[in-house]
């Protein structure tokens, strides 16, 4: 769906979102510059920034390592109160048909260097942004391996989050159905699966077979074919059984044990070289303050470790090395905040957490029967109401309200209504001037084919004169 | 002829065969032909090993680079690693491992020597053959990072404006790759590159939307990182190293064939973007001097 159709409800969100967050945080009224009466509410604020996620994970605020690390990315660089995340879950939102895109104004932008070059701008030219928990906050030049560390950490971290969590049979249910409870009606269906053969795409360019069986050491296949015997067997019946467990499981027991060294290895070779660069530092870039490469970090890493699945292999091999998760425990107390418990309280914007949540708006069959997403002019058509009402809410709570404020609304209403009789007046001139074109071309009067091409050329005829 | 390897295989159980049929089954082979010779062009066994890489007859003649990165890359490394060999012209369907490029050692090697070298064991193979040189140690996790730098984004963008941009595509990657003799092959095989292309640059974009804009922003970023760190260490070489390494060369195979190939001036972006970098079109010209130049000097002066 087009942005600009939707401009109606999100305007609305916009002004409760910038009102609710105003409230909390005063700090950030008392620098806009414009004098204005005390009791009017304030400005809306120009720079209210959305960032489009995917939805909570087990206690983590996003299922996806760059969502992850964009939500991170702004806790460190930005104000409270100057942007919301949207658990939206639904990448047909942004113009690149992916997750996460952080929306301002009419602009999106769609990759995390992008949101990381525009919110430096940003905050280049607009000193409101700048005040950040974190004292660099953009302005301080960040080392110049910060782009070559996010990249890597992105690229090879990402093949271990496919791994763990899309190419491992015992793992995929839950990712799936993870991803059903936060997406919207044909997204939930359509989504997991081919975000799992994408992945499959990715682990198989690196000569790995998929899927993966089970890797861990209490359910793997090749330890079922060790049990013991039951007591009563002779040592033929146990060897019998044994034997007949393996030719049943010959292949994936032959195959287990060298995915078993290729996966350990890809995956020391990455934790160990983050870990190696980390060295004793608090950052992985030896810096005072986290960088956009810590950001990247923790949403892998933690994506890596928390979470509870079938196949832990992941969070094994991740709490084999002490520093690496002292530190994923360091930021991820810092830059994502307490765990999300409630996912819905989520997506309806009410969970109070640490990271300012803002409701989402659903992609699916609810939200397109609403209506919500046609074009003014054509609900009026269609007997929707097309003024959205100023809540009650509102109403009471400014009485004696701003006569600009009302002043505008009432402008806005006038134009809506003249827009609406202006799309009337130019479908009614369509259909009399398409009635006036049938009767002087004569097609009026074509029933059957013969005639046809009389009148045509004649019409044509007509035309040339 | 009476204990044929019937008995190897304990699956049949072995069963006596009528002296008839064994008899028939005997005269065969009829006829043993003598084994077929190579075709005439097909090269004679040297004594140099030989890179097979994307190029054309006259390039190679001329002692040109190749003008595939990951072929110009290990031609680049193999003269750094003062390495004698000799480049072949070919495709990807002659390699081994599906991908040009892939060395052939001398015919001086030993027999379990001389089997192909795939490019991902072509460095332990210069370990052994060249000289010994003072590379960074691979594991550094800077060099790493960099690295994976170069293999995404510079390489995206570089996919992106050869085979996405059209003006770019039909003057110079169907020049390059697409000339067989039959002109219906030559539009399929445009098809194959043009999609495999695409395919790769979604598997790092979910929503299979590639934006020119972000690609190039993105590529203007790590060009400009990798100035930095060339400027930052200070010497001729990435990572203060005193000769140019594997690095030097993978950077050079970017650098070099960005500056040189004769873009379409309306979708020369790249290029553009690389020329605002002194730092990096220095470190190409002076790698140039050391390896191509040098060798064209030395084969002219002979």
């Amino acid at each position: 769906m087009p942005s600009a159709t939707r401009c109606p409800t999100t305007d609305r969100k916009y002004f409760g979102g910038v009102r609710e967050s105003a409230n909390h945080h005063t700090t950030t009224i008392t620098i806009t510059t414009t004098p204005r009466p005390s009791f009017l509410p304030p400005h809306p604020q120009p720079h209210m920034l959305e960032l489009h996620v995917y939805g909570p994970f087990q206690g983590l605020p996003s299922i996806d390592a760059q969502c992850l690390a964009a939500i991170a990315y702004l806790q460190v660089t930005l104000p409270r109160g100057s942007y919301t995340v949207i658990a939206s879950s639904n990448p047909w939102l942004s113009p690149s048909r992916s997750l996460p895109a952080l929306r301002h104004n009419t602009r999106w932008l769609t990759t995390l260097p992008s949101i990381a070059s525009y919110l430096a701008h940003l905050q280049s030219t607009d000193t409101t942004l700048s005040a950040s928990p974190f004292s660099f906050a953009g302005r301080a030049p960040s080392p110049p391996s910060t782009d070559a560390f996010t990249t890597y950490i992105l690229t090879h971290g990402q093949h271990l989050l496919d791994l763990s969590l899309f190419c491992s049979l015992p793992n995929y249910p839950k990712v799936r159905s993870a991803y059903s409870t936060i997406c919207g009606f044909p997204d939930r269906y359509l989504l997991p699966p081919r975000l799992l053969s994408a992945a499959e795409a990715r682990i198989r360019d690196l000569g790995i077979t998929v899927p993966i069986p089970s890797l861990s050491p209490s359910s793997s296949t090749t330890a079922s074919s060790l049990d013991p015997s039951p007591p009563a067997a002779t040592p033929g019946e146990a060897a019998l059984r044994t034997a007949a467990a393996a030719s049943e499981n010959r292949k994936t027991a032959l195959k287990a044990p060298a995915t078993r060294i290729r996966l350990t290895t890809l995956f020391s070779t990455f934790l160990d070289t983050l870990e190696s660069q980390l060295s004793h530092e608090r950052h992985i870039l030896h810096t005072a303050d986290p960088t956009l490469a810590d950001c990247a970090a923790v949403g892998v890493l933690s994506l890596l470790l928390f979470p509870d699945l079938p196949d832990d292999f992941a969070a094994r091999e991740m709490r084999k090395r002490r520093r690496l998760v002292a530190y994923v425990h360091d930021l991820r107390t810092r830059l994502l905040g307490a765990p999300v418990l409630d996912v819905l309280a989520v997506m309806r914007g009410e969970e109070r957490s640490a990271i300012p949540w803002g409701r989402v708006e659903r992609g699916d069959w609810e939200w397109l029967l609403r209506g919500e997403w046609i074009d003014s002019p054509l609900r009026g058509w269609f007997g929707i109401n097309p003024v959205p009402e100023p809540d009650e809410d509102e109403e009471r709570e400014g009485e004696e309200e701003d006569w600009e404020e009302r002043k505008m609304r009432r402008r806005a209403r006038v134009a809506r209504r003249r827009q609406w009789w202006g799309s009337v007046a130019t479908i009614a001139v369509g259909v009399v001037g398409f009635a006036g074109f049938l009767v002087w071309s004569g097609m009026g009067r074509v029933v059957t084919g013969e005639t046809v091409v009389e009148v045509e050329q004649g019409g044509v005829r007509g035309r040339g004169n | 002829m009476s204990e044929t390897p019937t008995a190897s295989t304990s699956i049949f159980p072995t069963i006596p065969i009528p002296q008839p049929i064994r008899r028939f089954f005997d005269a065969f082979p009829l006829l043993t032909l003598p084994p077929t010779p190579l075709p005439a062009r097909s090269p004679a066994a040297s004594n140099v090993p030989s890179l097979y890489v994307f190029s054309t007859p006259e390039n190679v003649a001329a002692g040109k680079p190749s003008f595939n990165p990951a072929c110009l890359k290990w031609q680049t490394y193999l003269m750094l690693s003062g390495i004698e060999f000799q480049s072949i012209p070919s495709s990807n369907h002659a390699s081994p491992s599906g991908s040009l490029p892939f060395l052939r050692p001398g015919a001086a090697e030993s027999n379990e020597q001389s089997k192909p070298v795939t490019s991902a064991h072509l460095v332990q193979w210069v370990k052994d053959h060249g000289k010994p040189s003072q590379d960074v140690d691979p594991s550094n996790p800077e060099l790493v990072a960099f690295t994976t730098l170069l293999d995404t984004r510079i390489r995206d963008a570089w996919l992106y404006a050869l085979y996405l941009e059209p003006r770019n595509f039909n003057t110079l990657a169907i020049k390059q790759y697409c000339q067989t003799a039959i002109p219906l092959v030559n539009k399929l095989l445009a098809w194959e590159y043009r999609n495999s292309a695409f395919k790769e640059l979604c598997k790092t974009r979910p929503g299979a939307v590639l934006s020119s804009i972000d690609i190039y922003a993105d590529a203007d970023s790590a060009f400009s990182s990798l100035a930095t760190l060339l400027a930052d260490q200070g010497g001729d070489w990435f990572f203060g190293a005193a000769e140019p390494g594997l690095f030097d060369a993978t950077v050079y195979s970017y650098t070099h064939l960005i500056l040189t190939l004769p873009w379409d001036r309306r979708a020369a972006t790249l290029q553009h973007t690389l020329r605002k970098y002194d730092i990096l079109v220095a470190h190409e010209r002076r790698l140039h001097a050391l390896t191509f130049a040098r060798d064209r000097r030395k084969k002219s002066s002979s």
